[in-house]
């Protein structure tokens, strides 16, 4: 009797190890980024930063509003933070294959949690710092972060016409230049000097600043627009400003291709300024940010550039 | 004779039915160009190719799918309606801060025509009955989402132009046909499209009023 209560223990005890063997231990968290470049210029108070997420479990905590303690915004080494607010975080409904996993999108709505008239955040490498109730920590590179709190308002200068151009920089679609019509509004004449885009590593061309005649096709190339020779999107040759005069009541239309001198080599959306003289002397124009080019930043072209986060359980 | 025409009728209606097309926002776009020559939409196959493409499903099935795939991710480029518009017929030049709300990046849009249908209840709209999961082919791949923003700006409208915000993109589209089948008999059949939005382009155009 005692040796069949022993074997159907040891029975009993087989089953149960089989069945613990055959249960999936749970898996790691994984978080993936893909570092862009933001560019934003704060022109209404309905605008919110989207920071774009791949996370491989769509009921983490880590991405649950409730368990989130704060977050930040820090440069390279943490001497600068911005504290940001989550306005949202939501899960998207289609699911990527990456490395044999399957991942969510998760978008998490932030804004600035301060307000300013002039001031401008330019990190060139921007960290998302997320703190949780538990004491935890999550700090994802999401690329360089440019944000610009600009209330001028410019009564000199109208835009009639603003579109760009796109190129395949190792298979990543992106600007190669931008074709803007400017109209003078003012009672004087005004003299346009430069562009500045809104980034530390893509900038405009000023040397390549030219008047145009003819709108340019969004796949028109810089060397057909502007009749050169091979033209270098990698080479700096940036610091040359020019002097178009631009008499009042009079428009003209400007072409002016871009420079990529970091590690990102694609840029999306983004803002930018005319600098021109007037008779008060250096002023400036900031064109709102508009999404050139929309496309999400999760897609084959640019899985090499992908950052990985594990986070065991 | 009576039978006769009532039968015309019926082939008549049938023939509509196969071609309407259940569909999603892309069939709007004011221009849909294929990159290769020959590529086209589900819209625009004739009754032949259909009868010929059903013809291509001839082996029963006990319960399921049957699919056949005509066009495989064929990479398209297309023209969507202006999202804002400004008209200055005045005589003067006008100056106006524009907003306007991007509602949805890139996304992928189903259409079916026949019996085959979509499920409207799924956030994501797809195919019933898990066609999409039966298609053996890779869907670009990519990741949709919606987002709602807006941005705005300072812009001169000259006299008798208008000042329009245009949206220029390119996607993937990959359609054919399908045959339901239950018990060896099969109850539904029709063509099925994928359109998947990969990237838009927007600009702001100033165009000439048209005064005719």
């Amino acid at each position: 009797m005692k040796t069949k209560i022993v074997f159907g223990l040891l029975a009993f005890l087989l089953v149960v190890f089989i069945g613990l063997l055959f249960i999936p231990s749970e898996k790691n968290l994984k978080v993936i980024t893909s570092p862009k470049i933001f560019s934003l210029l704060k022109s209404s108070n309905n605008e919110s930063i989207e920071v774009e997420l791949l996370v491989n479990k769509n009921d983490t905590y880590y991405f649950d509003k409730d368990y989130i303690f704060g977050v930040s915004l820090n440069s390279e080494s943490d001497e600068e933070i911005i504290p940001l607010e989550i306005d949202d975080i939501s899960y998207g409904d289609s699911l990527y294959d990456f490395d044999n996993d399957k991942f969510y999108l998760v978008n998490l709505s932030l804004s600035v949690g301060f307000e300013s008239k002039d001031y401008l955040i330019d990190f060139k490498k921007a960290y998302l710092d997320i703190s949780y109730n538990n004491e935890e920590n999550l700090k994802l590179f999401i690329g360089e972060f440019n944000y610009l709190f600009n209330e001028d308002i410019n009564s000199d200068l109208g835009i009639s016409n603003l579109s760009s151009t796109v190129f395949k920089s190792n298979e990543i679609n992106t600007v190669s230049g931008i074709f803007i019509e400017l109209y003078n509004m003012s009672d004087e004449n005004l003299v346009i000097t430069s562009f500045d885009l809104g980034s530390t590593s893509v900038k405009f061309n000023d040397y390549y600043l030219y008047e145009i005649y003819n709108e340019p096709d969004l796949f028109d190339s810089v060397d057909e627009i502007l009749l050169v020779e091979n033209y270098d999107f990698y080479i700096d040759t940036s610091s040359y400003n020019k002097s178009m005069l631009l008499k009042e009541n009079q428009s003209v239309m400007l072409y002016i291709p871009l420079i990529y001198l970091g590690e990102i080599e694609y840029i999306h959306r983004f803002f930018f300024q005319v600098n021109y003289l007037s008779n008060e002397g250096e002023t400036i124009l900031i064109i709102d940010d508009i999404p050139y080019v929309s496309t999400s930043i999760f897609q084959t072209s640019l899985e090499d550039g992908y950052l990985v986060y594990e986070i065991p359980n | 004779m009576r039978k006769t025409v009532i039968g015309l009728m019926l082939i008549f209606i049938t023939s509509f039915l196969v071609k309407e097309v259940n569909a999603n926002e892309y069939l709007t776009y004011q221009e849909i160009e294929f990159e290769q020559n020959g590529a086209k939409l589900l819209e625009s196959y004739s009754n032949g190719e259909y009868e010929k493409y059903y013809e291509k499903l001839t082996k029963k099935k006990f319960w399921g799918w049957r699919t056949y795939i005509r066009f495989e991710n064929e990479e398209v480029s297309f023209l969507k309606d202006t999202l804002f518009v400004i008209i200055n017929e005045g005589e003067t030049p006008i100056t106006e801060t524009f907003s306007i709300k991007k509602e949805e990046y890139v996304k992928k849009q189903y259409s079916v025509t026949g019996t085959l249908g979509l499920d409207v209840k799924a956030s994501d709209k797809g195919f019933k009955l898990g066609l999409e999961e039966k298609l053996k082919f890779s869907i670009t791949k990519t990741v949709y989402t919606e987002i709602e923003e807006e941005f705005e700006m300072k812009v001169l409208v000259d006299s008798m132009t208008k000042l329009t915000v245009e949206v220029r993109g390119e996607g993937k589209v990959s359609n054919g046909i399908a045959k339901y089948y239950r018990f060896f008999k099969n109850v539904k059949k029709g063509g099925w499209e994928i359109f998947v939005v990969t990237t838009e382009y927007y600009s702001l155009k100033k165009e000439l009023i048209n005064e005719n």
